[in-house]
């Protein structure tokens, strides 16, 4: 199954800085909320940190592989790890972006859930993964577990701006809506191309706001 | 106080009380100042032993109880560590 979008050609370079903005911004959402968990010592942190961390990777993943596909390097890339062609060397790169992508968001899923019951995790990973390798639209059914995910995360963030009406919890509230949009759009979209565009503009917005929100955290 | 307090907040009051007593005190005067019973002071000085805010000192009579550096640096951010766990609605 071939994932190469058919990207707009002036978009060609802006998706990858795009991909490294976010893996930068939520690797510093990652690494201040270890810094939280070690002065906290809330597990519930330390689930939340590695649940960053691992959406972090997913974007590393997906900005080097478009970049090793626009670049010449793609060819040696290809040669040194005995790989057919471009093509599979995307396949390899988005399905690496799946895995970490799908879960990081099941860990802060999760972490939400305030669950103390230890099968909870193991349950939801392996229905995850069960419906994504035996789907026969893995895209589809890897957007719709995300939206999905993101649904419950969007009201998950709206009861707790209901329960703490602030500034910094309204961020979070509209940031997760936007990552919701980028996700779902992909659903209802016909353009593949138009929606890889729009997608990653929805996904600038929220992480500028999770960024925002970090930096007022910060500054207080 | 009409609120509950929650886990991290006793955590932040039991922290601030030893840092008063110029961070030596007796296990009697943090259940006054911060308000708890002997069972859950005896709770949280454990927790909090074991994540490294406290040391207990063995005396005569007695034990009394100091903060660490760890303990110092909770209580210097403990106002970003509430601004951050409130956004992402990761509170007790």
């Amino acid at each position: 199954m071939g994932y190469l979008f058919a990207t707009p050609s002036w978009f060609f370079g802006i998706d990858i800085a795009l991909e490294l903005a976010f893996a930068v911004i939520t690797l510093a959402v990652g690494l201040y909320s270890y810094k939280v968990y070690k002065l906290s010592g809330k597990n519930q942190v330390k689930t939340f940190s590695i649940a960053f961390s691992l959406i972090s990777v997913s974007y590393l993943i997906q900005s080097i592989t478009n970049f090793l596909i626009l670049s010449k390097l793609n060819e040696n890339v290809c040669r040194a790890f005995n790989i057919a062609s471009i093509n599979t060397l995307n396949n390899i790169g988005f399905y690496a972006y799946m895995l970490f992508f799908t879960i990081g968001l099941l860990t802060l899923t999760h972490t939400t859930l305030r669950s103390k019951n230890e099968r909870i995790y193991p349950l939801m990973f392996a229905v995850t993964f069960l419906a994504i390798l035996f789907s026969t639209n893995q895209l589809y059914i890897f957007y719709l577990l995300a939206s999905t995910l993101l649904t419950y995360m969007v009201w998950h963030y709206f009861q707790n701006y209901i329960k703490n009406k602030q500034t910094k919890t309204l961020i979070v509230l509209v940031a997760f809506v936007f990552l919701l949009f980028g996700r779902l759009h992909f659903l209802v979209s016909v353009n593949h191309s138009l929606f890889y565009m729009i997608g990653h503009f929805l996904e600038l917005v929220a992480y500028i706001l999770i960024l925002i929100n970090l930096i007022l955290v910060i500054r207080k | 106080m009409n609120q509950k307090r929650n886990r991290l907040t006793v955590i932040h009051d039991i922290l601030r009380v030893i840092q008063k007593k110029n961070s030596k005190i007796k296990p009697t005067h943090i259940i006054y100042k911060a308000n708890l019973s002997h069972a859950m002071l005896e709770e949280y000085m454990k927790e909090m032993i074991e994540k490294g805010f406290v040391e207990e000192q063995k005396q005569k009579k007695g034990k009394t109880y100091s903060l660490t550096e760890k303990g110092f640096n909770f209580l210097k951010e403990y106002k970003t560590i509430t601004a951050f766990l409130e956004s992402y609605g990761l509170g007790d």
